[in-house]
């Protein structure tokens, strides 16, 4: 295994993945700890139809415009008077995208190495009022990737 | 040590940059779009004029705490479409 995740939590609105990392032999080399905005629990992506289309709140396909004639003719999609974007329910950062961090991470620093040692520090940040109040559920968002081996 | 994940702020301070001109590059005046729905970076030539579309991006890093030292930073977009009229290999 490349690493574990052995623990989430909150830490001054910023939500912590503290990672073991293992040496290809098995053995340990070091704890990190991967940081994201407790804010992100508030962000979320529009959904779009089979074809990539966003979607309105009543569930249509957004409207087109040409924003530039071609060629290549650029268009987009645009948001009439008194609609809104339909979007997903749960934040937009997959918990797969917190994994390919870690993972690019090590493998960063399996090339390139790493002589800094087992330096397990850990910031005060200073929050934002959105960290403060999407942190404690962006934990619950991630919570199921504690104990997630690689 | 430790390595923070920050999203773009999502703000005005997000954008794209417009300039068109009769030669390469061109140095008409600088469109600034910050509304808008989508963003493209963009380089053509179109009808005798040359356009050039540039992205700009925000991050809030305030909560980096003062006399922390940033060792490095690395830029990942997600890109939700591409065309590519001159074979540039470019991908989505």
């Amino acid at each position: 295994m490349d690493f574990k995740i052995v623990d989430v939590f909150a830490h001054y609105g910023q939500v912590v993945f503290a990672v073991e990392h293992y040496n290809p032999d098995g053995s340990f080399w070091h704890l990190e700890h991967y940081t994201f905005q407790g804010r992100e629990f508030f962000l979320h992506k529009r959904v779009t139809d089979a074809a990539g289309k966003f979607l309105l709140d009543d569930g249509t396909v957004a409207p087109e415009r040409i924003v530039r004639p071609g060629p290549p003719e650029i268009r987009e999609q645009y948001l009439p008077d008194g609609r809104a974007w339909r979007y997903h329910t749960a934040p937009q950062r997959p918990p797969e995208s917190v994994l390919n961090i870690i993972t690019a991470e090590h493998q960063k620093r399996r090339l390139t190495g790493w002589q800094q040692g087992n330096v397990n520090t850990l910031s005060s940040f200073r929050p934002a009022r959105a960290d403060q109040d999407g942190c404690a559920g962006l934990v619950a968002h991630f919570q199921g990737l504690k104990g997630r081996i690689v | 040590m430790t390595v923070s994940t920050f999203s773009i702020a999502a703000t005005a301070g997000d954008g794209q940059t417009d300039q068109a001109g009769a030669a390469y590059p061109p140095t008409g005046t600088i469109g600034v779009t910050t509304d808008g729905q989508n963003i493209a970076a963009n380089r053509q030539v179109s009808g005798g004029n040359f356009n050039v579309q540039a992205l700009f991006f925000r991050w809030d890093t305030s909560s980096i705490p003062d006399g922390d030292t940033v060792k490095a930073a690395d830029f990942k977009p997600h890109v939700r479409s591409k065309t590519d009229s001159d074979a540039r290999s470019l991908v989505a």
